[in-house]
């Protein structure tokens, strides 16, 4: 069981990237001093994902109604009027054919220009990373350089990303994932579970889907609880 | 007798505007609201109840009258505007970001559009547009009171939009045709207790302020009294802000004064502020002091983190600081002796602004509902997409080879499927039958029409609404950012489609 959550303040900030800014919100407690900051990084761009994903937005408000600093954003757009840059449709038509496109190097930096963000705004405590279908393989990437104290991955897709960076970590690990994911089967979850490093934990939704559609509040509480439980959420401040 | 119909009533300005307007014992003011038209009408009760004025006795007084419509596709009958002497066109969409439904210059281009076309129809002689002092653009100095032909670089979408509903108001005029544009620059809390609804310009640097205040008080290697923050701007340059009730003020004065010919008024601050007397007052208010002005050019170059936490909150309105800009302002000037905006007053608004967490507050009791859109979907898959899809960047998906069913649900023979070949809309079927999907969206009618027309992102009426995918779910979502791209290429906008 966890305290009641705290009134939480939201608000729309840009984000320093090279000499744009991405939009981002941040959440946090309205009274008392942040130890624990978070970023959360969505799901894929080309697949409709964005700061608004319900997942997303369910994790920045809970972690700020818990008492962290949480930051969402959304990754970068082409934007080809810039040297190199590749047009939308270009970049769709790669994506529809393939299921990736090169431009996903860009979103996992995204993630770590958030992270530099928030330590730059003064939220120099304990530092969360959560993911969310995509950008559970962004937090991956960067995982080893930021050095978090826990990390959440939640509908993890182990079949289309490499995981393999988790290993340059020991930061306690959460996986949620759901028994009717349609990008993988169960059985492939926890396989691949299985092979992880420790220390780790997974926790198993039936019928959450990829998209936790209804059941946002069951997630939130199964992320805190895990965060309570390992010290990456002290004692809250309201 | 001044018989008024105003727009924008539940604007910041709007009620200011509509209090100043019946002042005036002769005013009768026909306003009108988006539908529906009774939550509009209890928004407007709570705002101008702040202000004093009892919405219901005036209502039944005959003073005030509501009218239904929503610019730009619903106009009010213009046989229900009988008697009306002049037009306040306060109504206004005050976005710097273009999105996805087109709007701020839907709102603010269209809209005038509309409302000078029903003008024309009721025989209205008399039009006056709240526009913006910014329709100066990137222009410097001393800004005239004319309408310039020539459009200048502009810094915001919104600029360009009010400058263009200038022009048309300005073509509308005649010799039987009276037009009038007020300017006011940046409306600021009222000059009594601060009061605001709304929080941009101004409030945006006092926030970042704040913010920066919280962080250095965090840290404690910081020292408050030597923040390092670099303000790019000048210092002896002014920021011409107003509070909302003076530009009230003098916009029903001039509406009502019976002008002969058609003018332009800059609704300014014949004695704005400094930058440096902004800074000092929000150091003082917050207890901070170690900003310094430069003159570098954006983005400052290498920013600490204070500079970067600060500029975060503030950037959308750092143009407004970077110049310096005066207005003339042939009747302000000559009334206008006492400031209207000192450091007594500077203190009040944020008072109010803090006491309301920034105006969020405000906007959770005046919160309008809005009526859902209503589109036809045989409308929308047997014209609109046919006409619109060749045109769209969608076309240039070379790779789009698939098949998507669309069940929209609550109208009658809500299917259609449509087959993509590279890119193109290769066949478009009527029914359940017919070709088999790869993957297939369920969606409400309402929920249909809030999607076409841009209110709704596709996403979240999945997500939150009663939007479903069905098939190849990552087909599903892929095609998901290509809808969302046509959306905002091409949201419905005609009343062809409106039922």
């Amino acid at each position: 069981m966890h305290a009641a959550a705290c009134e939480i303040c939201e608000e729309h900030v840009s984000i320093p990237v090279e000499a744009a800014g991405l939009p981002g919100v941040l959440g946090y407690p309205f009274a008392g001093k942040p130890a624990v900051s978070a970023v959360i990084a969505g799901p894929h761009p080309l697949l409709g994902g964005n700061l608004r994903s319900n997942v997303v937005r369910s994790l920045r408000q809970a972690l700020a109604g818990a008492g962290c600093v949480a930051l969402t954003f959304d990754y970068r757009r082409p934007d080809p009027m810039k040297t190199g840059q590749r047009d939308w449709a270009t970049i769709t038509a790669e994506f529809w054919r393939h299921g990736c496109v090169e431009e996903e190097r860009d979103w996992v930096d995204d993630l770590r220009s958030a992270a530099r963000a928030l330590a730059n705004w003064g939220h120099t405590g304990a530092r969360l990373l959560v993911g969310y279908s995509f950008g559970c393989w962004a937090v991956a990437q960067n995982a080893a350089e930021l050095n978090p104290a826990a990390i959440v991955l939640v509908s993890p897709n182990p079949g289309r990303h490499d995981f393999s960076r988790l290993a340059d970590t020991r930061a306690p690990l959460l996986v949620v994932q759901s028994d009717d994911d349609f990008t993988h089967g169960p059985d492939a979850d926890a396989a691949w579970f299985n092979a992880l490093r420790e220390p780790k934990r997974r926790c198993a939704f039936s019928g959450g889907g990829h998209f936790f559609r209804g059941r946002e509040a069951e997630l939130t509480a199964c992320v805190l609880d895990f965060l309570h439980d390992h010290c990456a959420l002290g004692a809250l401040p309201c | 007798m001044h018989d008024i119909l105003l727009t924008g009533a539940t604007g910041f300005l709007g009620h200011y505007l509509l209090a100043e307007l019946l002042r005036e014992p002769s005013v009768r003011c026909r306003l009108m609201l988006r539908p529906p038209m009774h939550g509009g009408a209890q928004r407007l009760a709570t705002l101008v109840g702040d202000l004093g004025l009892d919405l219901d006795s005036l209502r039944a007084a005959g003073r005030v009258e509501l009218l239904e419509g929503e610019l730009p596709d619903h106009r009010p009958d213009a046989s229900r505007l009988s008697g009306v002497t002049c037009v306040v066109h306060a109504a206004a969409n005050t976005s710097f970001d273009a999105d996805r439904t087109g709007e701020p210059a839907r709102t603010n281009l269209d809209g005038t559009r509309a409302m000078l076309h029903l003008a024309g129809e009721a025989g209205i002689r008399r039009f006056v547009l709240v526009s913006t002092a910014f329709v100066c653009g990137d222009r410097r100095g001393r800004i005239a009171e004319r309408v310039s032909p020539r459009a200048p670089t502009f810094a915001n979408v919104y600029e360009q939009s009010k400058w263009e509903a200038e022009q048309l108001v300005w073509a509308w005029r005649g010799a039987e045709r009276i037009a009038t544009i007020c300017r006011p620059t940046i409306l600021f809390g009222d000059s009594t207790r601060g009061r605001a609804t709304v929080m941009n310009g101004l409030y945006l640097i006092a926030r970042a302020t704040e913010i920066l205040s919280r962080a250095v008080t965090d840290d404690a290697e910081a020292d408050r009294h030597q923040v390092p923050l670099r303000i790019i701007g000048d210092p002896r340059a002014t920021i011409n802000a107003i509070p909302v009730d003076y530009a009230a003020r003098r916009i029903a004065g001039i509406a009502l004064d019976g002008a002969a010919e058609s003018s332009v008024h800059h609704i300014a601050n014949p004695q704005p502020p400094t930058h440096e007397e902004i800074k000092k007052w929000l150091e003082q208010y917050f207890d901070l002091a170690g900003g310094r002005f430069c003159r570098s050019d954006w983005p400052l170059e290498d920013p600490n983190r204070f500079e970067e936490l600060f500029y975060s909150r503030s950037n959308a309105v750092q143009d407004y600081f970077r110049c310096d800009l005066s207005f003339e302002s042939r009747d302000g000037e000559e009334t206008d002796r006492v400031r209207l905006i000192d450091r007594e007053r500077f203190f009040r608004a944020l008072r109010y602004a803090q006491a309301t967490n920034w105006g969020r507050e405000c906007r959770a009791r005046t919160r309008a509902r809005r009526a859902p859109q209503r589109v036809r979907p045989d409308w929308y898959f047997n014209e609109f997409l046919p006409r619109t899809l060749p045109r769209s960047q969608v076309a240039r998906v070379d790779a789009l080879t698939t098949t998507a069913r669309f069940v929209i649900c609550g109208c009658d023979d809500g299917e259609w499927v449509c087959r993509f070949e590279n890119g193109e809309l290769a066949q478009l079927s009527a029914g359940p039958n017919g070709l088999q999907e790869a993957f297939g969206y369920r969606v409400s009618v309402d929920e249909f029409a809030d999607v076409v027309t841009g209110r709704r992102p596709v996403q979240d009426a999945f997500f939150e609404g009663g939007a479903e995918m069905f098939g190849d779910i990552d087909q599903a979502l892929k095609m998901v950012s290509i809808i969302e791209k046509f959306v905002a290429e091409f949201p419905v906008r005609e009343a062809a489609g409106r039922r």
